[in-house]
Parts: C-alpha cells; structure tokens; sequence
C-alpha cells in the first residue's frame, strides 16, 4: 500500500471519529448561555471582562478599593439590582441598567452623602459661578467659597464643555495621570498710554502739581503649548 | 512564491487572533482617566510631588512646565529660591487649601493654588515665607505701596493711599482700579514687554524781561513709544529681574536720550561755568564738559538715583555722600521713604528754602523769584524753564549779546528725547 493511500485512510477515520463526537449544532459564541449568579450581595458581573484597561488602571490607583461602584453611586439613578439571594426579589433599572457615566463631583461636592452612595472626600474649593458655569453639584457655599481659586476658570469652563459629565475633564487633567496637551493663551506684553495731567495747585508741596497718568492698557498675548506627560 | 506567501499569511491571521482574543473588549475615553497620583506634601517645604513614569516630580511643573523653567532660569533672580506653593499656596492671607496628607482636608477659598497678590508678601511689614529649601525668607515690604488691606481673603487687595511724592503712583493706582495691581509690579520687576506711549507737550516757549516771565507757552503733544522686549524664550511674567537689572532707561529711554542730548537734568557744563557750582564742589549732574563726548554708560540707574533716590545714591556713594552732604537732604525731600523713584523737580532740592536752594549762595533775588514764579507753573514744566539757561549749549556757545545779562532771556525748549534748546 503506498503512502499517499495511507494517508487518505487516516484523514478520512479522524473525520468519522470528529463527526461522531462533535455536537450536532453549536451556538454562535461559546459561554453565552452560561449565565452569572448576580444574587449575591455586591456586584458579581466582572466589569474587567470589557474594560479591562480600566481595571488594570483602577487597581493601582487611590481609588483601587473602589472598584466600579462610582458608576452605580448616583442616589437619584434607579440601577438594575437583584437583592437577597433570589432572582425573584429584583429591581429593574429605572434612569440606568447596569452603569451609569459619572462625574467626580457627584462624590466630592459639598455634603456628597446626600446624592451619592459612596461620598469622598469634598473637592474644596470652586467658585465656577462668577465664570458663568452652572452645576448639578455643590462647589461651594459661604464657609468653602472658592473664590480665590487659580483654576476655577478651567473648571468653570470643563462644566461647559460636554466631553466628559460636569467638570470631570478638570478633575482627571490634574489628578489622573492622563496626559494632556495644553494650549495656553497667555500674556505676554503689557501695553499702557499715559498722559501728562496738570493737577493744579497743591499746599503739601505748594506746587502746580502734574504727573503721568496712564489712560488705558491693553494686553498681547502669545500661545505656548504644554505637554503633561 | 506561493511557499513563502502562505506561511506570512497564516502567521499573520494567527497574530490578529490572539490580538482579538486579548485585546479589552472596549477602552475608556482617555489612557490613565482611571490612574491617580498619589501626592505627597513635603511638610518642610510645602511643595507638593507627584510619582510619574520619569520618577518623583514637582506636581505644578508637570502643567506649567515653561513658568518653572522662567521662574528658575537666572539664579541670581528674585524667587529663584521659591517654590510655586510658597507663592500659590502662601498661608500668610487666611486663604485655606485643599491638602491631602494621612486624610484629605478640603481647601475653602481655593482648592490647589490661588493667584496672589505680591503685597500678600511685600505689603504691611513684610512677611516671611518659607522657601523651595525649606528656609525661612523674608520678602521686605515694597515701600510706599505696602499699606494694604485684603478684603475677606478673596485676593482683593486695596491700597489705601499711596503718598504724592511716589514716582509710579498713578501706575500702581491704575491697576488697582482696574483689579490687578500686580500688573505694576510686573512691569518693572519682570522680563514682560513693555510697550508704552507717553505723551507730554511738544516744547516750551518762554521769555523773561529782569528775571520776570514776560510769555510761558507749552505748545502741541509729543509722544515717545517706548518698547522694551522681553526674551523669545519666555513670556517674561516669571523671570523676575534682580534689582540692578531693572534699568531706568529701558521704559524712559525718552529720559535717557534726552540726557544725551542736554535736556532733562544739566549733564553739561560748559567752560563759561566751569565744572564746579555755587558750592565749590564738581557739579553734581554733570557727567562731561559741553562738546566732548559724553560717556553714556554713565548714565544709568545710579545717575537717576542722584535726584530721584537721593538717599540710595548716598547709601551707595559714600564719598558724593560727604562732599554734597547728601543725608540731610534726602530726609528733607521724601527719599528715605519711597520704594524705588521719587516723583522731583529741580524745584525739590534748589526750590527757595530747600536744600539746594541757591539763594544763599549767590545773593540773587532775582534768580529766587524766578524760581518762585516757576512754582506757579505745572511741575511738568519745571526743568524744562531751568535748562532754558542751564543747558550747557547756551552758555557753550551762544553770544552774550542779547542774554540774561542784559535782561532779556527767551528759550525755546523742546521736550525730551529732543536736546533743542533754542534762543527766541
């Protein structure tokens, strides 16, 4: 018997043998009917399994014993939750199923215990109104005014823009090790125009006294680019 | 051909795979949204470091990385020993920040960083920070600007009164009023450009008959644009200057060229006069004799401080000290009170009853009432009337013919930079 014979036996007996063994219809993705008991206490999905950056990110991080739970802490969101051990006692999301996006003021604005579930520590202090922002969460009030405050425009003007919730583009340009790319308008150049006034007579010197006064200022700017790493 | 492709291809569909399988399945937004620094506050010196993929760092730098390279660019600069929190964070003006140690404490009127005024330090008495080392350091009070009050710590600072005889006054008022008086303290202590325009009248016409103003015409506007460029590598708002750098002449180069050109103080003397004055010393504002070749060097902060910082320059120059007794008259003016220049005229120190006062000297009372007639004048036009005459080029070269001597005086004097002085 040649080879080349030989070899076509074999392949047809594996063939047999896999047709036998192998399940008549298999479903599209391997585990989708192997469902997660999420009738424990806590949170039993893996988040990690999809956002696993995330994860590795998160566990090296001030906020490591957190986990995910900021994404479920929002007091006025209604979140998909089995309780006490039994599919049966259930509650179906209401604003949200499983997460919600979530600022970092909804834990570190004043008196964070009233609308959240994990309160940190409050982000004292922003005054975000004198640059014509408004908020959902508290910034600041008469003792934590905020007012004197180097980066309440940046803030002020993160709330206004929608890329992320609120001012949390703010937030994580200062205290994520996210690397940012800004671009700083910024002044340069003072310009004044002054003018000789004649102020008239003076007892304290027995002068006509007259000084330079300047009238007006004006600023120029340049644009300098800074990279944080 | 094909024994090659096919195993490049197989290889190729084999990495893609494993990529899919160990790729995350989505990504956050942005790389490290989820990774926080861990801060740690150096209690002696109060800066604040954060860990990076290049090791510890300055937290501020790492967003502002070009002030920090300003702020430390000259060693010899003011500031060069502080850091930004002895600035951004000074604990002297009740505002409270965020801080984060064994537990986290939530600033009040600020949460990283708030923006100071420099009087927070240089006002009242002076204050003493501490510096990048960790050293106590004192910031001396910028004189004459110093009385403030801070409004409910909310970075309002409010100079009461800022006395008359203080150069820069008007200044320093302007950018209080408009809400940032740091703005003036920037333009003379900084590498900032500087443009500015300043205007004044175009000359002066006058005559005398027996030493009484018989005409007194200041006529048009002349402007000088002055600009004085910071460096291309920095903005200039943190490269503070040492204080031998900041040059007079830079903003007032009109000053500056009109010394150069014989107006403005009597530079010159001519050999009609002499070099020495009324007092048998060597003319005091005389740096060289009329039609030689002035030394321009020599005009620098040092020669503006002999009228307008009378008791610096007497500090500084013991034996000018001696010869012109320079003490008692910068305590009779105002010099030992001001922070850098005080507003004179000659009037200030040769005025009737002043230190310099030539009356007594020279017997002449007619000269006296002439200078008490040019107090009636604005104070703008007085060394413009006293270099009519003392302007080295009229006694250098003119005729006596028709001078003073004979009664009759008319000068027609053009504001600075411009040296004209010319007979009428």
């Amino acid at each position: 018997m040649g080879n080349a014979v030989k070899i076509v036996l074999l392949l047809i007996t594996v063939i047999a043998v896999g047709t036998l063994v192998m399940p008549q219809t298999a479903s599209l993705f391997a585990g989708q009917h192997w469902w997660y008991n999420i009738s424990g206490n806590g949170n039993q999905v893996p988040c990690q399994k999809c956002h696993a950056d995330v994860y590795e990110e998160l566990k090296y991080s001030y906020h490591k014993n957190l986990g995910c739970i900021c994404h479920r802490a929002n007091l006025s969101i209604t979140y998909a939750e089995v309780q006490g051990g039994s599919i049966t006692n259930y509650t179906p999301g209401k604003q949200a199923h499983a997460a919600t996006t979530v600022a970092c003021m909804l834990c570190h604005q004043i008196n964070a215990s009233l609308n959240s579930s994990m309160p940190g520590p409050f982000a004292g202090a922003f005054n975000v109104t004198a640059f014509g922002a408004t908020s959902n969460f508290r910034y600041s009030n008469a003792t934590f005014n905020g007012l004197c405050a180097a980066h309440n425009a940046f803030v002020a003007n993160a709330i206004k823009n929608n890329t992320l919730k609120d001012s949390t583009e703010a937030c994580i340009a200062c205290h994520m090790k996210v690397n940012i790319t800004l671009n700083f308008h910024t002044m340069r150049g003072i310009n004044i125009v002054t003018k000789h006034v004649i102020l008239g007579y003076y007892a304290l010197t027995g002068l006509n006294e007259s000084y330079i006064n300047v009238t007006s200022n004006t600023f120029t700017y340049t644009n300098v680019t800074e990279v944080k790493p | 051909m094909t024994s090659k492709i096919l195993p490049a291809v197989l290889i190729g569909v084999a990495i893609t795979a494993l990529f899919l399988l160990y790729s995350p399945h989505s990504t956050s937004l942005f790389v490290g949204d989820h990774t926080m620094f861990n801060f740690s506050n150096n209690a002696t010196t109060g800066i604040i470091y954060v860990n990076t993929t290049s090791g510890k760092t300055e937290y501020c730098k790492l967003c502002h990385y070009h002030i920090w390279e300003e702020l430390y660019s000259n060693p010899n600069a003011p500031h060069y020993d502080l850091s930004c929190e002895t600035c951004h964070r000074f604990n002297g003006t009740g505002v409270k920040f965020a801080v984060i140690n064994t537990s986290a404490h939530p600033g009040m009127q600020a949460h990283a960083a708030y923006v100071p005024s420099c009087l927070d330090c240089h006002g009242g008495n002076g204050r003493y920070v501490r510096d990048r080392f960790g050293k106590l350091v004192y910031a001396p009070p910028a004189k004459v600007f110093n009385d403030t009050i801070t409004v409910n710590h909310h970075n309002v600072t409010v100079i009461p009164s800022i006395p008359y005889f203080a150069a820069h006054k008007a200044m320093v008022a302007y950018f209080e009023k408009e809400g940032d008086e740091n703005l003036a303290c920037l333009m003379c202590h900084t590498n900032v450009t500087k443009h500015m325009v300043f205007s004044y009248q175009y000359n002066l016409n006058y005559t005398l008959y027996d030493w009484i103003f018989t005409s007194f015409a200041p006529n048009g506007t002349r402007y000088a644009n002055i600009t004085v460029n910071t460096s291309a590598i920095f903005n200039g708002m943190h490269e503070f200057l040492p204080v031998k750098d900041i040059n007079c002449s830079s903003c007032h180069k009109n000053i500056y060229l009109g010394l150069i050109n014989g107006t403005h103080a009597p530079i010159y003397y001519a050999w009609r006069w002499g070099p020495d004055n009324l007092w048998n010393n060597p003319r005091y504002h005389a740096l060289a004799e009329y039609g030689l070749t002035l030394n321009t060097s020599w005009i620098n902060n040092s020669y503006c401080d002999e009228c307008h910082n009378l008791y610096r320059y007497a500090e500084e120059n013991p034996t000018a000290n001696a010869t012109y007794d320079l003490y008692p008259a910068a305590i009779e003016i105002n010099s030992t009170k001001i922070h850098c220049a005080e507003k004179v005229s000659c009037l200030t120190c040769h005025g009737s009853g002043k230190p310099y006062d030539p009356y007594p000297v020279t017997g002449n009372i007619g000269h006296e009432d002439m200078l008490n007639e040019t107090a009636n004048y604005s104070r703008m036009y007085h060394g413009d009337v006293c270099m009519g005459c003392h302007e080295a080029a009229i006694h250098g070269t003119a005729s006596c013919s028709k001078t003073c001597h004979a009664g009759y005086a008319g000068f027609d004097i053009q504001s600075e930079p411009s040296g004209v002085d010319r007979w009428i």
